[in-house]
């Protein structure tokens, strides 16, 4: 890698708890700035990141009943020096009866046992942030989901619907620049249009489930994913753009102590729905894809965690 | 074999509460009955326990952090064992962080974290008990305890303590290598059990560091360090804790030490 980077990030929290009870209003204010040292690359500017970020939290909760909400209001100063807002999260959190608990709106979602390799997990991740550095919380991106989780003594269930498909966040170009497998090369500016999206309908929903227990020291799961490959890696000549295939995921995982450390393990088969006879080779192939993780503390406070990953 | 012999330490320790004066003037109680007295009233009091705990963490240059939380502890009726639930109030960018914790007295303990801005459950290793308990000069052990079996303890003497009249108990680890000192002297209430100062030695016999209990109050009929500190005489850092809105035998459930509630606080008990 020839791109050296520099990030820098400021950060201040702060926590108000008013007079009355069980609302609680917090936030902070961040300074993210980050340049590369070299100036030949092909994006719009040479700042990784200059942008003023201040996130605003209310939270209330009840006996049955919770809301959160985040604001984030930032100003980008490295690209398009202007002023932008975003929901971050804002959902509704209820109980049903003893065993059902519901979570519905805007809201960061994740499961599987991966460190920052997901398999399972195919819930919208924001590479963008990961890449520019931001605070850990903006590695995953928020969708407008319902979930809902039953539990029982057999096993646990989690479904998420997410009516509007809701993809990876990418790098585009402008600040941070990719290989583009069409053109052959590393695009910057001059990157081809935006992928489209998926329609808006009913049938292009996303589900995602899990079933989980605790079997002798082991957690275990099984996934099912309905939907579309987060990231446009498939290309549609008809319409002279990128797009996000057809995909189901059918996967399972287990993790827990072995040898006074925690290991976990999983797999999962990626059905590329719309290359059902792999004839096509704008879109991607069906592809079975596993882990293997292993952490175990080699000192007092010290941890060591070692992964692998096969496709 | 092993309930017998905690069935039959209740039992001392029930007639040990129940009639002071015997248990203090009339029989000398042995340093396996002292320690597990000490481990009883120190780290098991009541069923249940709910507690905000307020920690300052003070560098050697004065320099200070806080941390607020609340932790919920629950012990298991017929073994050693417990579950810890902490939810993180302050600093504010840990604020809604859970934490868990399966403590097993005869092997590793399991530890999750929830952290709610990822919506993420991650397990940690924990195969080291003598790791710091967030970030503080307190070890896990310190927090919870370690099994009885692992120590031999001795009386090197009686003697008061400001004004309290203590066993002056040690604790070797019968494996060197499964404990952070190489022996630990407790000053130990003669009436409460609790211990009003603890020292830790190294493998070199220095001293390197100093828990003190500086306020103890009864709540509920259990006597209970409010306000404790771990001095590290070393590094010069340490840690003062207070404990408020102590309640103990509060019925926390069993199930509330589970994923569901690390993703969801049960807000009866922590506001």
């Amino acid at each position: 890698m020839r791109k050296l980077i520099v990030s820098l990030i400021i950060l201040s929290s702060f926590a108000i708890t008013p007079a009355f009870a069980q609302v609680k209003i917090g936030g902070f204010l961040q300074g993210l700035y980050g340049a590369r040292l070299d100036d030949k690359n092909p994006t719009a500017t040479e700042y990784t990141a200059a942008e003023s970020r201040l996130q605003l939290r209310l939270e209330h909760s009840g006996s049955n009943a919770e809301f959160s909400g985040k604001v984030d209001f930032f100003y980008d100063d490295a690209d398009i020096q202007t002023y932008d807002w975003e929901l971050r999260e804002g959902f509704l959190k209820f109980r049903l009866g003893n065993n059902v608990d519901f979570k519905a709106g805007r809201q960061i979602l994740t499961w599987g046992t991966g460190d920052l390799i997901f398999i399972n997990d195919v819930f919208a991740k924001d590479y963008r942030s990961f890449f520019v550095g931001r605070d850990d919380q903006y590695l995953k991106a928020p969708q407008d989901a319902i979930r809902m989780e039953y539990y029982n003594p057999l096993a646990d269930l989690a479904v998420v619907w997410t009516p509007r498909f809701e993809p990876n966040r990418l790098p585009t170009g402008r600040v941070l620049s990719y290989y583009d497998p069409l053109m052959g090369e590393i695009v910057g500016v001059e990157a081809t249009g935006q992928p489209v999206l998926p329609p808006a309908k009913f049938d292009n929903s996303e589900i995602a489930a899990r079933l989980s227990r605790q079997i002798g020291a082991f957690n275990a799961a099984l996934y099912f994913y309905r939907g579309f490959y987060k990231n446009p890696n498939g290309y549609d000549l008809a319409l002279q753009s990128a797009i996000y295939p057809r995909l189901n995921v059918y996967g399972a995982s287990a993790r827990g102590s072995v040898a006074g450390g925690v290991f976990w393990l999983e797999g999962g088969y990626f059905h590329s729905r719309d290359d059902e006879k792999r004839d096509n080779p704008f879109l991607p192939n069906s592809s079975l894809t596993w882990l293997a993780g292993y952490e175990r503390q080699v000192a007092a406070n010290l941890t060591a965690n070692l992964q692998w990953q096969a496709d | 074999m092993d309930r017998t012999y905690h069935r039959f330490f209740a039992i001392i320790l029930t007639i040990a509460l129940a009639l002071p004066n015997l248990a203090r003037g009339q029989k000398t109680l042995t340093p396996s009955e002292v320690a597990t007295s000490y481990q009883k009233s120190f780290f098991y009091p009541g069923k249940d326990m709910r507690v905000v705990v307020n920690m300052r963490l003070i560098e050697s240059g004065g320099k200070e952090r806080t941390r607020e939380l609340t932790m919920l502890r629950l012990n298991a009726e017929s073994t050693q064992d417990q579950k810890y639930f902490i939810y993180f109030h302050k600093p504010a960018d840990v604020e809604g962080m859970t934490f868990m914790v399966y403590r097993y007295s005869q092997k590793d303990d399991d530890r999750w974290l929830y952290m709610p801005a990822l919506d993420l459950v991650k397990r940690i290793a924990a195969n080291d008990k003598r790791s710091s308990f967030v970030g503080s000069d307190f070890t896990y052990e310190d927090v919870s305890g370690r099994d009885l079996s692992e120590d031999d303890f001795s009386i090197v003497k009686e003697e008061k303590l400001s004004n309290n009249d203590c066993y002056l108990l040690k604790s070797v680890p019968k494996n060197p290598k499964g404990a952070e000192y190489s022996y630990k002297l407790s000053w130990i209430d003669k009436t409460t059990f609790l211990p009003w100062k603890e020292e830790f030695y190294d493998v070199r016999g220095e001293l390197y560091k100093v828990f003190t209990a500086e306020e103890v109050r009864n709540i509920s009929g259990f006597p209970t360090i409010t306000k404790r500190k771990m001095e590290n005489v070393k590094n010069k850092r340490q840690t003062s804790v207070v404990y408020s809105q102590i309640e103990y035998n509060v019925g926390l459930k069993d199930d509330i030490f589970t994923e569901r509630y690390l993703k969801t606080p049960p807000r009866e008990y922590i506001q």
